[in-house]
């Protein structure tokens, strides 16, 4: 395998680990996660905090599964990006904001790259 | 690589990721039990949920005030608001891994911000911390 196309496959799985671990940690131990819920999400979407987490959870999980599998993987990406660019933001410049920005970036260049595989006509 | 090795990598990836939150979920945390008798002590005791178990798992007190929780600023009773939440946190000083300092600087205060430098998106430490949570900061 090229070695460009072995950096993606470790840039994609490394960001799926990650993902799947928050996700996953949100759909089993939810009560942990409610003290992040931002009040405006609440305010938002007019749902318990406690809900919130899980669907987050669930969405993660949902789409770091596609991308652990290669399936989509520019989509996946994009979207998974956008979502952690709003975490970020919203978390600010703290030593976690600055990591999940590291990470949002790590993950738009996924997004940009995809899988390696016919770059330019690959979604 | 085919798609078929794809999707078994990613597939081992999910099961393997999902199994690991899963035990570490289970394993033996450290869960200290929180200091009931201070919640039942004082001006706060008519509103405390009777129903209190030692580990507490619901907001039992709502609108505790930046005043009542500086009140509780020293060793002997240390309350410390994190995140929205107020936590007495009196019987985790001497346990804290990080030193008993870590601990009493938080106490009376707002412990937010250190809370989370330290320990932020840590589910483990999180989970430690609700098991102190006595009710929930006044806005």
């Amino acid at each position: 395998m090229p070695r460009t196309q072995t950096g993606l496959l470790v840039l994609r799985l490394g960001l799926a680990s990650v993902f799947l671990w928050f996700g996953f940690s949100q759909l089993l131990d939810g009560l942990s996660w409610v003290s992040w819920v931002p009040d405006w999400a609440v305010a938002f979407l007019h749902l318990p905090p406690a809900m919130i987490v899980l669907g987050n959870g669930l969405f993660e999980v949902v789409f770091d599964a596609l991308l652990a599998m290669g399936l989509w993987v520019r989509f996946v990406a994009l979207i998974l990006a956008l979502h952690l660019a709003l975490i970020t933001f919203d978390i600010g410049l703290t030593a976690i904001g600055v990591r999940d920005f590291g990470l949002t970036l790590a993950t738009v260049a996924l997004a940009l790259m995809g899988k390696g595989e016919n770059t330019e006509h690959s979604i | 690589m085919n798609n078929t090795t794809t999707i078994l990598i990613g597939v081992i990836l999910i099961v393997g990721i999902g199994g690991f939150v899963f035990w570490q979920r289970n394993s033996s945390l450290p869960m200290p039990t929180a200091n009931t008798e201070t919640v039942m002590q004082g001006d706060l005791a008519t509103t405390t949920d009777p129903t209190m178990t030692e580990i507490s798992t619901t907001p039992v007190v709502a609108g505790i005030t930046s005043a009542e929780v500086a009140a509780h600023g020293s060793r002997e009773s240390c309350w410390s608001t994190i995140n929205g939440n107020v936590y007495d946190l009196t019987s985790w000083i001497p346990q804290h891994p990080g030193g008993e300092q870590a601990i009493l600087q938080l106490c009376g205060t707002d412990g937010s911000g250190k809370f989370n430098r330290q320990h932020g998106g840590a589910p483990k430490q999180a989970a430690v911390l609700f098991g102190f949570k006595i009710g929930v900061a006044a806005q």
